[in-house]
């Protein structure tokens, strides 16, 4: 009930946290907007991040096939919380750190600061979500040992 | 700080990250679907499908739209991008919830799950407790179908065993004791081969009680305790052995009954030829003084001129065979009234003396005749009673009749009379020179209608009831007659009388006559 409650909580304040307009790598503009995207990759955040606390406390985390996916939820987390950050950095970042056209896309990154730096890291978050559902992959492949294993 | 650095690495991340997402998510979703089909009722597995289908939607559309931006926009189509670049990014935030949500409720699908499979272990011990007790439930049915067949055969036994009572056939005992045959030392206790059932003493039913102390007995060279014996104990828990055994018993009590009815019967037959042929003896018997007597009646009313001394002789004869017939009708009226219970006694004291005397001179002139002595021993004292007079003396008068018709010519007939060293009895034996008595008839001959020498019946004369009527007088008298063998070789007859005294006279006279009122 208590966890319902702070879920509500949560789920009821991220709307009034980021207020200004946004754009982000990948466009989310128009009838979407970037709030809800950003609300999606925080709710996202949470459940895998919940995800990884259960299987942990569960022992299940040192399991064979389980062990693959706790490391995917923790790389998801991870993923999420790096699209997060360069979403939102996107918003502030200065227009000018980009430069050069390659079919109306910039060719090169600026970087003046460590926040642009992390920034530019932050843009490879395939290599994240990549890994992570590789990783989900192998759990499975693992489990279903684990079930032919099973007499 | 100042760092240039290269965006197309990113491009090219993405569009190759995206592409081979594309394949990983498939093939999740595919390796998924093989896990929840394999063992389709854990719950578990097709959660993870889900989740793996929904990250499969969630990866498609973002590595799709990531794709078809690039194509969009190199292919010059910048605008239809910025068209479907909100919806695009709609499903992905759509497909990220539902995968969040789904995650959630990661714990309670677990649970549920768990709580499934308890369920299911419960079902499983049900069932198997279910089926436990069904198996119980064929064995008890087994068994009471067993005991029904069992019943069936008792009453089958019973039936037959009735059958024999009705219809007086054959009664040994066929009731077999299961417990008994199963046990190891008595295999052969089957109706015929068994050594008790062969017995006609023991029953099959015995073997319990009896024949198993034998074999204990035998076998550990020690006295078998019955009631301890494991043999007689595994007898008696079947109630249908313990009914068995009632019938059994029940039946063996038939059997003697049936057996005793049948002695009484075989008695009786015997009283009856008995009775027949003293019925013949004294029609016999009558008739053959009266004939006498009507012969030399005859005679002498024929031959008138006979002389005196002869027609002397043929009255004295007449007198002999009447006094003859009169004993005999005398004899068969007294056995009468013995039967009948009208027997009539006078009860006086007397000396007993003076009854012996009395005889002696009676019976004296007969013994003279046939050359008899006649020895009298110890007859000098006296010998007081309480009596009839007249029936003791016919008890005397029947010794002495006996001993002079059995004791040949120049033979000897010994009295001895006197009290016995207590005092309290007087004690009379007759005793003769005769053929004696067999051992097998020294209790026979005080019956009714018995006789010695059958074929010599009418040479002596008698009806066969003289020492009856004798055994009964004394009894009268609270005292005892029997017979042995003389130590001369011929019979010896043997009478005890109590002695008379106030004491006894009183309760003699009281209860003869309670029994007269």
């Amino acid at each position: 009930m208590i966890r319902k409650v702070l879920f509500i909580l949560i789920y009821s304040c991220i709307p009034w946290i980021w207020t200004r307009p946004a754009l982000a790598v990948q466009e989310h503009g128009g009838a979407e907007g970037l709030y809800s995207h950003q609300m999606a990759h925080l709710v996202f955040f949470s459940a895998m991040i919940y995800l990884c606390i259960r299987l942990v406390r569960s022992g299940e985390s040192v399991r064979k096939g389980w062990r693959w996916i706790f490391f995917s939820a923790l790389l998801f987390a991870c993923w999420n919380a790096d699209t997060f950050f360069v979403h939102q950095y996107r918003e502030v970042i200065d227009p000018q750190t980009f430069s050069g056209n390659f079919f109306d896309q910039p060719w090169t990154f600026n970087a003046h600061s460590v926040p642009d730096l992390l920034y530019y890291l932050g843009t490879y978050d395939h290599i994240l979500s990549f890994s992570a559902l590789l990783l989900f992959f192998i759990g499975i492949r693992g489990l279903i040992k684990v079930q032919r294993e099973r007499p | 700080m100042n760092f240039t650095l290269p965006m197309w690495p990113v491009y090219l991340v993405d569009i190759s990250g995206s592409a081979l997402s594309i394949f990983l998510a498939f093939g999740a979703v595919f390796m998924s679907r093989k896990l929840s089909r394999r063992d389709p009722v854990n719950a578990i597995w097709t959660y993870l499908l889900w989740i793996s289908i929904a990250f499969g939607i969630f990866t498609v559309f973002r590595s799709v739209s990531h794709l078809l931006k690039f194509y969009l926009v190199i292919f010059g189509y910048k605008s239809v991008w910025q068209a479907l670049s909100p919806f695009a990014g709609a499903v992905e935030s759509i497909t990220l919830v539902f995968v969040a949500t789904l995650t959630f409720y990661y714990e309670r699908v677990k649970k549920s799950y768990r709580s499934l499979i308890r369920e299911r272990d419960l079902f499983q011990d049900a069932k198997e407790e279910i089926g436990l007790l069904n198996t119980n439930l064929g064995r008890e049915m087994d068994r009471m179908r067993e005991s029904e067949c069992k019943l069936e055969n008792a009453h089958a036994e019973i039936s037959k065993l009735i059958d024999q009572v009705r219809s007086g056939g054959d009664l040994s005992i066929r009731y077999r004791n299961p417990n008994l045959t199963q046990c190891w030392e008595l295999k052969d206790c089957v109706y015929e081969n068994c050594p008790a059932y062969k017995s006609d003493q023991l029953r099959c039913w015995h073997l319990g009680k009896v024949y198993c102390c034998r074999i204990k007995a035998g076998k550990s060279g020690r006295e078998c305790n019955c009631e301890a014996c494991e043999i007689y104990i595994s007898a008696h828990k079947d109630p249908l052995t313990r009914f068995g055994e009632r019938f059994n018993d029940m039946m063996h009590f038939l059997e003697n009954k049936q057996k005793e009815l049948e002695g009484a019967n075989r008695d009786l037959q015997e009283m009856d030829k008995k009775k027949s042929k003293f019925l013949d003896i004294v029609a016999h018997d009558l008739r053959t003084p009266l004939t006498s007597i009507l012969a030399y009646a005859d005679l002498l009313l024929r031959y008138k001129s006979e002389s005196a001394e002869t027609r002397d002789e043929f009255l004295r004869t007449i007198i002999f065979e009447s006094r003859r017939l009169g004993d005999l009708i005398n004899d068969y009226l007294d056995i009468s009234k013995i039967e009948a219970g009208l027997m009539e006694y006078q009860l006086e004291p007397l000396n007993f003396r003076e009854v012996i005397d009395h005889v002696i001179a009676v019976y004296s002139g007969i013994c003279m005749q046939k050359g008899i002595q006649i020895h009298k021993n110890s007859l000098a004292q006296d010998l007081p009673i309480l009596g009839d007079k007249r029936r003791l003396a016919q008890v005397m008068s029947n010794l002495m009749s006996n001993a002079s018709k059995f004791t040949p010519a120049q033979g000897k007939i010994s009295i001895t009379a006197g009290l016995d060293s207590n005092g309290e009895a007087i004690h009379i034996s007759v005793s003769d020179t005769g053929p004696g008595i067999p051992e097998t008839h020294l209790e026979e001959i005080f019956k009714k209608f018995t006789q010695l020498h059958d074929g010599d019946l009418h040479a002596v004369g008698g009806t066969g009831i003289g020492l009856s009527i004798c055994k009964e007088i004394v009894e009268f008298h609270d005292g005892k007659i029997w017979a042995e063998h003389s130590k001369e070789g011929g019979a010896s007859f043997h009478l005890v009388l109590p002695v008379q005294g106030p004491e006894r006279s009183g309760r003699l006279l009281e209860s003869k006559s309670a029994s007269e009122g």
